[in-house]
C-alpha cells in the first residue's frame, strides 16, 4: 500500500470524546446567551434621534440693520436648518432590521399586524427595527415583546426557537421572571415540542436566579431523569452548585 | 490518482440550512479531527472547536445548502487554525502534536492497513504545511475535486492544483523520513 493509500484510509477520523462535545456545547450555549445579552444591551444602548432639528443658529451680522439682517437671518436660519437634517439623516444609527429565518421557508417580518398570528420573536428579530424608532430609548430598555410574522408556513420548529430565544435572551439581561413565564409559554403552546430539553435548562437556571432553589432543585431532577444524557447537565449542575 | 469516493450521504448536501443542534451533534466530531489534524494542540482543542461553532452558527443563514456542508465547515476550521497556528507560542508546538491514535478505519480497509501504518500516516501529515496540509486533507482523505477544494478555500485554482501535488511530495517525503528513522525500507 502506498503512502498515499494509508493516508485515505484515514477517514475524517474516530469519534470525538463525549465529553469535550459536552463541555464545548455547554461553552456554547453560555457564549450565546451572552452574544443574546449584549444584543438586547445594544439594543438598549440605541439613542433616541432627537425629537427636534438642530437648533436655529445664532444670527451672527448684528451689524446689518432692518429688513437685510432679518432676510439674511431667515435665510441662515433655513440654510442652518436643512444643513442639520442632512447631517442628521447621514450621521444618525443606521436602522437595522434583521430577520429570523427558517429557511428553507422563508419567514419575513411585517409592520402591520393584520390578520397575523403574533409569536414572540427572538431578541435580534426585533433589535432597532423602523417602526420602533418613535417609541425610541424607552422601548428600547423594556423587556423584548413581540413581533408579527408573514403569514406562511412557519414551522413550529422557528416559533420554538423564537419564544426561546426570546427567553434567553430575557435570562441574559437579568430578568429571569420573565424568561420564567416565556419558557412556561413555550411548555403550554409546545408541550412535546423539539426544544423542550432547552426549555426546562432554561426553566431550570431562570429559577435559580429567582432564589427558588427548591423548585429549581426539583426540576433539574425531573431533567436528569428526562434527558439522561443531556449535554445541558452541566450548566445546570454548574448554576445549582454557584453559591 | 483517484480519490476516495464519498458516500452520498457524505457528499449530499442537505435541503434546507441545517438546524445549528443537529448540525453540532452530527458534525461535532468532524471538525475536531480536522482541527486536530491542522495542528491544534490537544489542550487546545475544545477551545477552537467552540469557536468554530460560534462562527459557524453565526453564518448558519448565509450558508448555500446547495454546496457540501463539510468542506464549508473545513474552511471555518481552516481559518481558525491558520489564525492559532499565527501565534508564536503554538508555533514551536506543532512539531510535537501527537498524532491520532487510528483506531476506527472501516471494515475490509481494518485488515490491510496496520494500525502502525496509520500512526505514521497521521504523524507524516503533521509534516506537511499548512496551506499545502488543508488541501491534501480535502482531496485525498474526504475526496473533494479541486476545483471544490479552491472554491471551500477561496483560493485560484492553479495554487490549489500546485498545492496538491507539492503536499503529496512533502506528505510522501516525511513518509520516507518517518520509515527510515523507524529502520523500515
Amino acid at each position: 500500500m502506498t503512502p498515499l493509500e494509508t493516508l485515505r484510509a484515514l477517514g475524517t477520523g474516530s469519534e470525538a470524546p463525549v465529553q469535550a462535545k459536552q463541555r464545548v456545547y455547554s461553552a456554547l450555549l453560555l457564549s450565546l446567551e451572552a452574544a443574546a445579552g449584549a444584543a438586547a444591551a445594544g439594543v438598549a444602548a440605541v439613542p433616541r434621534p432627537p425629537a427636534t432639528l438642530p437648533p436655529t443658529p445664532l444670527p451672527v451680522l448684528g451689524g446689518i440693520a432692518g429688513g437685510k439682517t432679518l432676510a439674511l437671518a431667515a435665510g441662515i436660519w433655513l440654510l442652518g436648518g436643512a444643513t442639520g437634517a442632512a447631517l442628521y439623516g447621514a450621521l444618525r444609527p443606521q436602522q437595522v432590521r434583521v430577520v429570523y429565518v427558517d429557511q428553507p421557508t422563508p419567514v419575513s417580518l411585517v409592520t402591520s399586524p393584520a390578520k397575523q398570528p403574533e409569536i414572540p420573536a427572538p431578541p435580534l428579530a426585533i433589535a432597532r427595527l423602523n417602526g420602533a424608532s418613535k417609541s425610541g430609548a424607552g422601548r428600547a430598555s423594556a423587556a423584548p415583546s413581540t413581533v408579527t410574522f408573514a403569514a406562511g408556513p412557519t414551522s413550529d420548529l422557528a416559533r420554538e426557537r423564537a419564544l426561546l430565544d426570546l427567553a434567553r435572551a430575557n435570562a441574559a439581561r437579568g430578568e429571569p421572571a420573565l424568561a420564567l413565564e416565556q419558557t412556561e409559554q413555550h411548555r403550554q403552546q409546545f408541550p412535546h415540542g423539539r426544544l423542550s430539553e432547552e426549555r426546562e435548562a432554561l426553566a431550570i437556571r431562570a429559577l435559580i436566579s429567582l432564589g427558588r432553589m427548591d423548585q429549581a432543585q426539583d426540576r433539574a431532577q425531573t431533567f436528569r431523569a428526562a434527558y439522561p444524557n443531556s449535554f445541558l447537565t452541566p450548566v445546570i449542575d454548574s448554576a445549582l452548585s454557584a453559591p | 490518482m483517484g480519490a476516495p469516493k464519498l458516500s452520498k450521504r457524505e457528499v449530499a448536501a442537505p435541503s434546507a440550512a441545517p438546524d445549528f443542534r443537529e448540525l453540532f451533534e452530527q458534525q461535532f466530531s468532524y471538525v475536531w479531527n480536522v482541527l486536530r489534524r491542522l495542528g491544534i494542540a490537544e489542550r487546545d482543542l475544545e477551545d477552537l472547536t467552540q469557536q468554530v461553532f460560534l462562527q459557524v452558527h453565526g453564518q448558519l443563514q448565509s450558508y448555500d445548502s446547495a454546496r457540501p456542508l463539510r468542506p464549508w465547515l473545513f474552511s471555518f476550521a481552516y481559518h481558525a487554525a491558520s489564525n492559532y497556528r499565527a501565534l508564536a507560542r503554538h508555533r514551536i508546538e506543532l512539531s510535537i502534536v501527537a498524532p491520532e491514535q487510528a483506531d476506527s478505519v472501516p471494515g475490509a480497509d481494518e485488515q490491510l492497513i496496520t494500525r502502525q501504518e496509520l500512526q505514521l500516516a497521521e504523524l507524516a501529515l503533521t509534516r506537511v504545511a499548512l496551506d499545502r496540509r488543508a488541501v491534501l486533507l480535502l482531496h485525498e482523505v474526504e475526496g473533494h475535486s479541486v476545483p471544490e477544494i479552491a472554491q471551500t478555500l477561496a483560493i485560484p485554482l492553479n495554487t490549489a492544483y500546485s498545492r496538491l501535488r507539492l503536499a503529496r511530495q512533502e506528505y510522501e517525503l516525511a513518509v520516507r523520513r518517518l520509515r527510515a528513522q523507524r529502520g523500515e525500507s
